[in-house]
This record gives C-alpha cells, sequence and structure tokens, in this order.
C-alpha cells in the first residue's frame, strides 16, 4: 500500500477527472475491506472476484452521484459492494449453482487462495466467532445474508420486536468487539 | 411519537444493514439531513461496518485488478449528472387587504349614502336591515370559524417543514392538534404548474401515510388535511392532480421532523 494519503475531495476528484493514479490508490487502499466483504457473502472465489470488479466499475461509473452530506465515501462503496455481492447472492442463477454444490468449507476448499488470504480469512472468522451467538446469527443474516428483520424473525420464530432489540444490541457488541480486536493484534505485535 | 421512538423503531438498523426498501431509505436520508440526531446514529453504526471491513480485510488476487484496468474508460472525464432544479421563489402571495382605506373610504361614503337613503325613504329600510342581518351572520360564522383556527392553533404542536437539499429555501408548516387532526399552512413554495398538486404525507414507523392535497384555489391558506395518530415526520411532494399512493421521492420539496 503507498504512503500517500488523499482525502475523500481530492479521490473523488482524481476519479471524476479519470485520474488512473486515483484509482489506483482507490484500488489499492479499498480493494482487500471489499473482497473480505464480498467474500464473506458469496464465499466462493469466482463469484467473488466477479463481483469485486463489478464493484469496482459501479464506482467509476456512479461516482458522481456520491453525496457527501449522506455519509462517508468509505460507507458509500461498501455498500455497493455489499450490495452487489447480495444481488448475486440472491441471483437465480446463482441459487442454482448452489443447489448443485456443497458450500466450501470457506477457505479450506478455495486452493487458490494464498497462505495470506486463507490466514487473513480465518481472523475473519475468529472476530466474528467472538460475538454471542445469537447476535452472530443476526449480523449474519442481516448484513452478510441480505435478510431483513421481518424475514429473520419469521425464519427463526422470534418475535420482531426481540429481532429489533437484539440486533441493537448486536451493533453494539460488534463496536466492543471491533474495539477489542485491534488490541488483540497489538498484543501479538508486540509479543 | 418522537424522534426518539423513530430512532428506536429500528429503521436506522435496517437501513446501515442494506435491508430497506428505496423509499423508506430515501425517507431516512431526508430526516438525517433535517435532524442532526438521526444522522449522528446512522453514521455511527455506519462507522461499525467500516471498521468491520477494514479489519476483516483480504487482498484479492493480484490479477483482478490488471483485468480491471482494461475494463475502465479513462479517456472521458466524468460528468456530473446533478439535476439542475429552478428555484421558483415567486411565492404566491395570499392578496391581503392592502386596500383597507379605500375600502373604509368607500364604506364611509356607502354609510352615508345608506343614511340619507334610509332619511329619505323610510320604506326600504326593512330591505336594508334584512341584509344588514345577514351579512351580520355571515360575519359571525366566518368569526366562529376564525375561533375555532385560533383555538386549533393553539391546541396543536406546530411542526416546520423546511426545504430539503435540492429546494433549500422552501418553508411550510403544519398544525397538529390534540385530536389528532392535521392542518397544513404553505408558507413558501412555488405555485404547482398545470396539473399537478402539492400532497402532504405522514412519515409513521419510517413509511409514508397519504394525507391529502394541497388546494390551491382555496381562498384559506390553513387547510385542513386528515388525521394521523403518531407520526414521526411530515413532507410535501409535488404529484399529478388528485395525488399518488405513494409519494414521488424525486418530487419531495419539505420535511420536517416533530
Amino acid at each position: 500500500m503507498k504512503k500517500v494519503s488523499l482525502t475523500t475531495e481530492q479521490l473523488v476528484t482524481l476519479l471524476l477527472s479519470r485520474d488512473e493514479k486515483g484509482f489506483n490508490y482507490l484500488y489499492d487502499n479499498y480493494s482487500p475491506a471489499f473482497y473480505g466483504v464480498i467474500f464473506r457473502i458469496v464465499k466462493y472465489e469466482e463469484e467473488a472476484n466477479e463481483v469485486l470488479q463489478d464493484t469496482f466499475v459501479k464506482i467509476w461509473n456512479s461516482i458522481t452521484s456520491f453525496d457527501q452530506n449522506k455519509g462517508t465515501l468509505y460507507t458509500w462503496m461498501l455498500n455497493i459492494a455489499r450490495n452487489s455481492a447480495i444481488d448475486r447472492l440472491k441471483s437465480k442463477s446463482f441459487q442454482n449453482d448452489l443447489q448443485n454444490q456443497s458450500i466450501p468449507d470457506f477457505v479450506d476448499d478455495n486452493k487458490s487462495l494464498s497462505t495470506e488470504q486463507k490466514h487473513e480469512f480465518n481472523e475473519v472468522e475468529k472476530l466474528v466467532n467472538t460475538l454471542k451467538s445469537d447476535y452472530r446469527i443476526l449480523i449474519n443474516k442481516a448484513y452478510f445474508g441480505g435478510f431483513t428483520q421481518e424475514e429473520i424473525a419469521e425464519e427463526l420464530g422470534i418475535p420482531l420486536g426481540t429481532v429489533k432489540t437484539r440486533t441493537r444490541a448486536a451493533l453494539l457488541e460488534l463496536k466492543n468487539v471491533l474495539r477489542d480486536f485491534q488490541f488483540v493484534i497489538l498484543f501479538f505485535i508486540l509479543k | 411519537m418522537d424522534i426518539k421512538n423513530y430512532i428506536s423503531s429500528g429503521v436506522i438498523e435496517d437501513y446501515v444493514l442494506g435491508n430497506i426498501s428505496q423509499e423508506e431509505s430515501s425517507i431516512l436520508e431526508c430526516v438525517m439531513a433535517n435532524n442532526p440526531e438521526v444522522k449522528s446514529a446512522v453514521l455511527e453504526y455506519q462507522q461499525i461496518f467500516e471498521e468491520l471491513a477494514t479489519k476483516t480485510a483480504i487482498t484479492p488476487p493480484p490479477h483482478l485488478k490488471a483485468e480491471l484496468l482494461k475494463k475502465l474508460d479513462f479517456s472521458v472525464p466524468a460528468e456530473v449528472k446533478g439535476k439542475i432544479v429552478p428555484l421558483h421563489t415567486n411565492r404566491v402571495e395570499q392578496k391581503t387587504t392592502s386596500q383597507f382605506p379605500t375600502w373604509m373610504k368607500a364604506a364611509s361614503v356607502a354609510v352615508l349614502f345608506g343614511l340619507g337613503y334610509l332619511g329619505y325613504e323610510v320604506g326600504s329600510k326593512y330591505a336594508e336591515i334584512e341584509k344588514i342581518a345577514q351579512s351580520n351572520t355571515e360575519l359571525s360564522k366566518k368569526v366562529s370559524g376564525l375561533e375555532e383556527m385560533n383555538l386549533m392553533l393553539m391546541n396543536s404542536k406546530k411542526i416546520e417543514l423546511k426545504g430539503v437539499e435540492k429546494h433549500p429555501n422552501m418553508l411550510a408548516e403544519v398544525y397538529w392538534d390534540s385530536s389528532k387532526k392535521v392542518y397544513l399552512d404553505i408558507k413558501n413554495l412555488p405555485a404547482a404548474p398545470t396539473g399537478k398538486q402539492y400532497q402532504l404525507w405522514a412519515i409513521v414507523d419510517g413509511k409514508p401515510v397519504d394525507m391529502g392535497m394541497y388546494d390551491s384555489k382555496k381562498s384559506i391558506a390553513i387547510q385542513a388535511m386528515k388525521s394521523v395518530e403518531n407520526p414521526q415526520a411530515f413532507a410535501i411532494t409535488l404529484e399529478k392532480e388528485g395525488g399518488n399512493p405513494t409519494p414521488t421521492m424525486e418530487e419531495m420539496y419539505v420535511m420536517g421532523t416533530i
């Protein structure tokens, strides 16, 4: 990753002027974050590769409609990545493929992933697994599965009000876990 | 229900988790623009997912970048497609009684004339009395109407609907009284083009509820709309005459939360 740090305005300006350096900066700095989210949603490497490319094409084509008043550039792009992956997950062709094969055991079946990638992926699992199981299910279903709170309530057979309260609690818990996660990494680095 | 309830209704969670209809998210974005409390709640949640993505990043296979670069066109600068919406700030003024002095003069003359006429032709006084009595009833009707309106204004909550991003200077006011009745007073909105009408919406649990049309042909400025329980916000959109079952989000002019 390059050490140059651009502000949102600088990056958006570069992207609008179709500057290749701007794109390189965007890709180098953000593609790992998007890929992590996409991979968790679609679970297959080939699909994840396609969705990641789609995501960047969409960002490239719709950067003109980014509105800073509605949130950060990072969130805006992350939503594109996440929604593209959810769309792929819910598409008919993908659902058909799913029926014909078993879901890969996340990383270990993806032989083309490097050791480093596998390590990264396992870190993700560890992090999410530190959440209480009630909460983990909610985050997984809602954010990584694209289910509404109503759908989750129906599937799990719990009242909608409970899902709402738990979702809120899950988000706060996730926030705390993320804070602690940093310490864990730091701890290992310092050791 | 107030903004605290709106925040705890689960709409914000649905929004940041990405499982919300286009319509509902447009409403939330409008509420966000007008309410710092909602905005900070949204930003706080979004930050969690930013952090989650950063900390759970996976480096994509290196060949993807080269493939991607081939798909993108670097030759033409992107055009900012922002729609330009002309702001018609020439508001329709309610005709006020600016000619009051003239009217007074005319009235005085008329009364003098009338007195003279009465003195002259006593026989016609009954007709005059009848006329006066009639206008008297009309006036008292008006007065009681005004009294009613005044009572309503005293007993109701006033909600200012401010112009959304695209229409910064627009303004309307909604009065929501204790019996759940809603009154609309358009303060500063451009005259609706022919075939179009302003429609009022209440936002209840994040969903728009039709509150009826504003009739610009009526002479009264404050118009009674439908009743609603537990609204969290009100908004006005420009719709075809007679209204639409759901609001056209791009045509939203003003919005205000309770």
